[in-house]
């Protein structure tokens, strides 16, 4: 059975474009477009994955993570995050929350696939 | 004044006279010959009964020409008769002085050329009577280095940037009036104030290392830093610093020049913003065309027409947007440049509002109502005013309900439109910037604007003269439009 990632990206054409890109990588995807939506999606899916966009309208990303985090789920299912830019203070946060990896936008789709495809080996 | 005392009575006019002061007859005319000051004799008379050879260099007159002359001869004839009286009070009350005190006084060479002296006067009694000596001084180079002193001194208060001296261990000892301003001290307060009170609490140490460079003699140019304002303000400064010099060479104390950098800081700062404002803005369409690129490159084969159907949709979207964020970033640049030449005319705004619709019809589910009366008039220039009318619905489409309603008015000599939507409003937070570029509510991510598109529209309206504002409406919210009729 394939695994399942949760692809939380509230820029509807994007989200399209990654969830596409893992369905023919061979994943099940599940969207969410906010961060309230994503934690519920959470709750709901059980992801084995979670494609995390840092800006988000109402709750952001952190958030989600902290919310994650609190219910422990987090950090056992591996999370990546993307951002419009990595700089040493978002990573440096992203790594103090524990996330496994952290993509800049805008980034190859295939790059995407391949850490995925690490974190569920 | 041991010289007084060999004063012999010679009749200054007599040859036995001259004989006596002639500079090899006697120590005393030798040293009166040395003297760097013109020296002039005068008997009671008031007629030259000595010059030295500084008097002929000086005037240009050969000892000759001068001695028995009136003194007046030396000076410019504008001065002669009054100068006759101040010679005969002098007599009076004979006594060791300056002459003409606080007065500017004048020489007068052979060739007519007037000069800047400076004299000093001292009875000289012999048993013919009191002669008079004068030392003249040529202060020709002295004055032009006053007023040289003078026009920087000059330049130096009338200056914006700070400029003060300080001690070699920063006691501060002039304070022009561009620093009282920059930092808000007075220059009664400033001076005698170690430099390191201008520094915050947590630059005390720089001022301490700007003064060990300047010890060793180096010039510091333009360090930008941070200084405290007398009321506790910070403000950004570019300082410039020099050493000062005692005339063997050694340093002494420094000078510094202090320009206030904060508003071009603020300036460079809001200009990064936007530029960062402007690449994030660039990067969600980027990272949605990159990826189709890449999935339809690698995956064509695999996909379901469908699947290839929305990724060209989405593509086709995401390059129209980025498209209209670079035009509209352009429009901004030049409108804040005043690089736009508008052309104005009469346009009607009830046919302008319709052409807009056509221009930017609404998406699926949103239904918009056109309720302007024609013969409305405005003087606008017409293909920019499309643009504030297209933008104006755009963002509604975005970001309003599904009604949006268009209506006008007029009155007084201007016309208002006014655009509604029955959504959710702006959200308060946003309100305060949102005619500023890259303000974005927390719906707005997901709406794919370019984030400038009411920031445009206000420079456009005001450079037609008019106003736009925004206002709750209900729920929903409410542009409105006023512009000058035509």
């Amino acid at each position: 059975m394939s695994a399942t990632v949760l692809v939380v990206e509230d820029e509807v054409d994007l989200l399209f474009t990654i969830a596409l890109s893992l369905e023919l990588n061979g994943y099940r995807v599940v969207k969410a477009a906010s961060g309230e939506e994503a934690v519920d999606m959470v709750e709901k899916e059980r992801p084995d994955a979670v494609v995390l966009d840092i800006r988000l309208p109402g709750i952001d990303g952190w958030e989600v993570l902290n919310r994650l985090r609190q219910r422990g789920q987090f950090p056992a299912t591996p999370v990546v995050l993307l951002s419009a830019q990595v700089d040493a203070a978002t990573a440096a946060r992203a790594v103090e929350l524990g996330c496994h990896a952290h993509l800049a936008k805008p980034f190859s789709t295939s790059e995407l696939s391949g850490v995925l495809r690490d974190l569920l080996r | 004044m041991a010289y007084r005392t060999r004063v012999s009575p010679p009749h200054p006019r007599s040859p036995a006279g001259r004989d006596w002061f002639r500079a090899d007859a006697a120590p005393f005319g030798a040293f009166l010959e040395a003297a760097p000051d013109a020296v002039v004799i005068i008997d009671s008379d008031g007629r030259i009964a000595f010059v030295n050879a500084q008097t002929e260099r000086l005037f240009g007159f050969a000892r000759d020409e001068l001695l028995g002359q009136p003194v007046e001869c030396l000076l410019p004839e504008r001065f002669r008769s009054a100068h006759t009286g101040h010679r005969e009070g002098y007599r009076s009350d004979p006594r060791t002085r300056p002459m003409g005190a606080g007065l500017e006084l004048f020489g007068r060479r052979k060739t007519g050329d007037e000069f800047p002296v400076d004299i000093s006067l001292s009875p000289l009694p012999t048993e013919d009577g009191v002669l008079l000596t004068a030392a003249i001084r040529d202060m020709t180079e002295r004055k032009r280095a006053e007023e040289t002193r003078s026009l920087l001194a000059t330049v130096v208060e009338s200056s914006d940037d700070a400029i003060f001296a300080k001690t070699i261990d920063g006691t501060i000892l002039s304070w022009n009036r561009g620093a009282e301003r920059m930092y808000g001290y007075a220059a009664e307060e400033a001076i005698g104030m170690p430099v390191a009170d201008l520094a915050p609490p947590d630059r005390k140490v720089e001022t301490e290392e700007l003064l060990a460079v300047i010890a060793r003699g180096e010039v510091i140019e333009q360090f930008e830093t941070v200084r405290v304002r007398r009321d506790g303000t910070l403000r950004d400064v570019s300082l410039t610093l020099s050493p000062t010099r005692d005339p063997s060479g050694r340093v002494i104390g420094s000078s510094t020049i202090a320009r206030d950098i904060t508003e071009r800081k603020r300036m460079e700062a809001a200009r990064d913003q936007f530029i960062a404002n402007a690449a994030h803005e660039l990067r969600t369409p980027l990272a949605t065309l990159a990826g189709l690129g890449e999935i339809l490159a690698d995956h064509l084969d695999e996909m379901s027409r469908e699947q290839v159907a929305q990724s060209l949709a989405a593509l086709r979207r995401q390059g129209e947007r980025a498209n209209a964020l670079v035009a509209n970033l352009l429009d901004l640049s030049q409108l804040d440049g005043g690089r736009v030449r508008f052309s104005f005319g009469a346009v009607d705004a009830a046919v302008a509002a319709r052409r807009a619709l056509d221009a930017a019809p609404p998406p699926t589910g949103t239904e918009v109502t056109i309720s302007v009366p024609d013969g409305l008039s405005v003087w606008v220039d017409p293909v920019r005013f499309d643009q504030v009318l297209t933008n104006v619905l755009t963002n509604a489409y975005r970001y309003g309900g599904p009604k949006v309603t268009m209506s006008g008015n007029g009155s007084d000599g201007s016309v208002e439109l006014a655009l509604s939507d029955d959504g959710s409003g702006v959200p308060p937070e946003l309100v305060p910037r949102l005619f500023e570029p890259f303000a974005r509510g927390s719906n707005a991510e997901s709406q794919g604007g370019s984030g400038i598109g009411l920031a445009l529209c206000r420079r456009l309206v005001e450079a037609f003269g008019g106003e736009i504002r925004y206002e709750s409406a209900g729920p929903g919210a409410r542009f409105t439009i006023r512009l000058p009729t035509s």
